[in-house]
């Protein structure tokens, strides 16, 4: 640790120099004798030791702290209370040990178990009354490969992904919604029933909570300029992996594309 | 054998192997030997989670869908697969089912 240091000339209560004063130097917190230092690379020095025996300087170095320095003018002590702050501040970047949930390694004085610490390589942990928080989510993280334990992430909170039967999304708290927006033109004449078959862009967890829903629109207008075209469907089977559905066909428009989303849980 | 592929996210890889008129998916095989030229078998009647369609045989090669399983890195090849035409008999190269370097940030 880089030393501070401390100046004085040592004068008596009349305000006269006095040479070779003896001063002592004392911990505050304890009362302890200072352990000094003649210069700031760490040479040792005694203490007590004796002020200049012309001009009464007095000089030393020590760890930064609060001191009681006492000199001894003949006459009586005189005491002083400093604080030695280093002359050199220690840089900002520090290299500190890993630290642990329990003990981290950047944690507050009041709180002893709360901070931060290396869980690994590459992996900065959050520690909160001890325990580990898990790893802290930022713009870089947020959105990868969703993955949990028992139901606590392990991974990012969000994952999309487009493959050919669609887009999906997966939360980590477990939801998972797919989509798919068919782009060439279907046909169903009025009051037909066609069955469709969808194989999922991401496979749910469990069939039966999967909910589906099918929205048509007019095939020959820009998309969003004219109202849904009414079809009436009904679920033929589903599994974690594929619905099939019935549609039937409700309009004199025989033509159409379609979207349709399903919405289920990935655990 | 021609065997397409409808790509999904899930998280277990698949292994596929051809050993004579049988395609062993995940370990377990299924023989379509017995199945006739232009003969249908309806994916209901075989027990295997992986299949996603009818298993047909027109003009003496056997149609099929699988579901190809794939991680959150996928690559394009696995994303939008091409069917796959299976001659020999042993272990089918699929497309992977991540890409190999896979972004840890």
């Amino acid at each position: 640790m880089p030393l501070g240091s401390f100046n004085a000339t040592i004068v008596n209560t009349a305000g006269d120099v006095v040479p070779n004063a003896q001063v002592q130097v004392r911990r505050t917190s304890d009362n302890g004798l200072a352990t000094l230092f003649s210069n700031a690379a760490g040479t040792a020095m005694a203490n007590p030791f004796n002020a200049d025996g012309t001009t009464a300087f007095a000089q030393f170095f020590a760890e930064r702290g609060t001191y009681t320095v006492a000199a001894s003018t003949g006459s009586g002590t005189v005491t002083w209370t400093v604080d030695v702050v280093s002359a050199f501040e220690p840089p900002l970047t520090r290299e500190i040990a890993n630290g642990s949930a329990a003990a981290p390694s950047i944690a507050f004085a009041s709180d002893p178990n709360t901070g931060f610490y290396r869980i690994g390589a590459d992996q900065l942990g959050l520690a909160e009354g001890g325990v580990d928080r898990g790893r802290l989510y930022a713009r870089k993280n947020i959105l990868g490969t969703v993955s949990q334990t028992a139901g606590v992430p392990t991974g990012a909170a969000f994952e999309s992904g487009t493959n050919a039967n669609g887009t999906y999304v997966r939360f980590a708290d477990g939801t998972q919604m797919c989509r798919l927006r068919n782009t060439s033109n279907q046909s169903i004449a009025k009051d037909a029933t066609q069955d469709f078959t969808w194989t999922y862009p991401a496979a749910f967890i469990s069939a039966i909570d999967v909910h589906i829903d099918f929205t048509a629109q007019r095939a020959s207008v820009a998309n969003g300029s004219i109202p849904a075209l009414s079809m009436a469907t009904y679920r033929d089977s589903m599994s974690t992996t594929q619905a099939s559905f019935g549609l039937t066909n409700l309009n004199s428009v025989s033509s159409f594309l379609y979207t349709v989303t399903a919405r289920g849980r990935w655990f | 054998m021609l065997i397409s592929f409808s790509p999904i996210r899930i998280d277990r890889a698949l292994t596929l192997r051809r050993v004579g008129t049988a395609l062993v998916i995940n370990g377990v095989a299924f023989d379509f030997g017995p199945l006739k030229d232009g003969d249908t078998r309806p994916r209901d009647a075989v027990d295997c989670d992986m299949l996603d369609s009818d298993v047909t045989r027109v003009d003496g090669v056997l149609h099929l869908t699988l579901l190809l399983p794939h991680g959150a890195n996928a690559p394009q090849e696995t994303l939008f697969p091409e069917p796959l035409l299976v001659t020999q008999d042993g272990d089918i190269a699929l497309p992977p089912y991540t890409a190999p370097t896979e972004q840890l940030t």
